[in-house]
């Protein structure tokens, strides 16, 4: 006779679990991960049409590589949410409220592009805090979400670069994406085509 | 109270993560006083042992909240998150552990200064 299995026993949760991973927090953390990457989203389609005038344009589609690139992250780590037996707030303003990171708001001064780039590069460096506790916490535990966050912090890690150089020429080592929302490293768990 | 480290394994003025019975928590050296409270931010939950010690405040790495020590409210937040929402910037407080020093040996109590109901696992 063969041992009964019930809903509850999620063999790919006690393995972590038994590596020493705090599922709840874990899944606070990337509750709040995947916030801010589905906010930053948001804003950065408000901040990416007020680039305007002829700087503005210069850099309106690395804003758009950003912003696509961001909602890749939310895309790639969601369902590891689910996976790990949580989920995402039902009310989407408590989603918000909960995002690890501060909306980022359009500056008042928005027609100088270089407030934009700020605001832009706050956000993503945030991000790299966020993901960075993620791997923190995972790194040698839980080689699932670990693989994910570590990609997706590689991509928050270029986006950072890609505005220190926009906002004071410090070279980033690297050219655009070859096509938009091209997510270099996220992209491996997209289920879907993206960009 | 369990045994979790010698007084001279935390330098002053740092912190380090610690697991006793599968539970994490920092134990710091603030000003040669002996801390212990739980590693995860109460606003965010990012890992308190990568901030850093002001005053009588932990500062979370991740937003700079600070978090008065003694009390384990929320103390500070910097003024660039002025215009956040303040559902945003609401958050509980920091889970403080009871510390004893006896033969140099540091000991901590897991049942929380604020909260009766939780006990060690």
């Amino acid at each position: 006779m063969s041992k009964e299995i019930s809903e509850k026993d999620v063999v790919a949760v006690q393995v972590i679990e038994k590596a020493g991973i705090d599922v709840k927090k874990l899944l606070e953390l990337l509750i709040a991960g995947v916030g801010a990457e589905f906010t930053t989203y948001y804003y950065y389609t408000i901040l990416r049409m007020h680039c305007t005038g002829l700087e503005g344009e210069g850099i309106k589609e690395i804003v758009e590589d950003a912003r696509i690139e961001d909602r890749n992250h939310f895309e790639a780590m969601t369902p590891r949410i689910y996976e790990l037996g949580g989920r995402l707030p039902r009310d989407i303003r408590e989603f918000a409220d909960k995002a690890g990171c501060p909306d980022a708001y359009l500056p008042e001064n928005w027609k100088d592009v270089k407030e934009i780039i700020k605001v832009l590069l706050a956000a993503e460096q945030c991000a790299i805090r966020s993901w960075a506790a993620v791997c923190e916490m995972t790194y040698g535990k839980d080689p699932r979400t670990y693989d994910i966050a570590q990609r997706i912090m590689q991509e928050e890690i270029e986006h950072e670069a890609w505005f220190l150089e926009l906002l004071y020429g410090r070279p980033s080592a690297h050219f655009r994406r070859r096509f938009i929302g091209e997510s270099p490293h996220a992209g491996a768990h997209l289920r879907t085509t993206h960009g | 109270m369990i045994k979790v480290c010698n007084i001279n394994d935390i330098k002053d003025n740092s912190m380090i993560l610690v697991c006793i019975e599968k539970r994490e928590i920092i134990i710091g050296k603030k000003d040669g006083r002996i801390v212990a409270f739980d590693p995860f931010c109460p606003h965010r939950h990012a890992y308190l042992h990568r901030g850093s010690f002001k005053d009588c405040n932990i500062v979370c790495p991740l937003h700079e909240f600070e978090f008065n020590l003694d009390t384990g409210k929320l103390v500070s937040i910097p003024a660039f998150y002025n215009e956040q929402r303040e559902e945003w910037k609401k958050s509980g407080d920091l889970i403080l552990y009871k510390t004893t020093i006896k033969d140099n040996c540091v000991y901590v109590d897991l049942k929380s200064l604020d909260r009766e109901d939780e006990v060690s696992s």
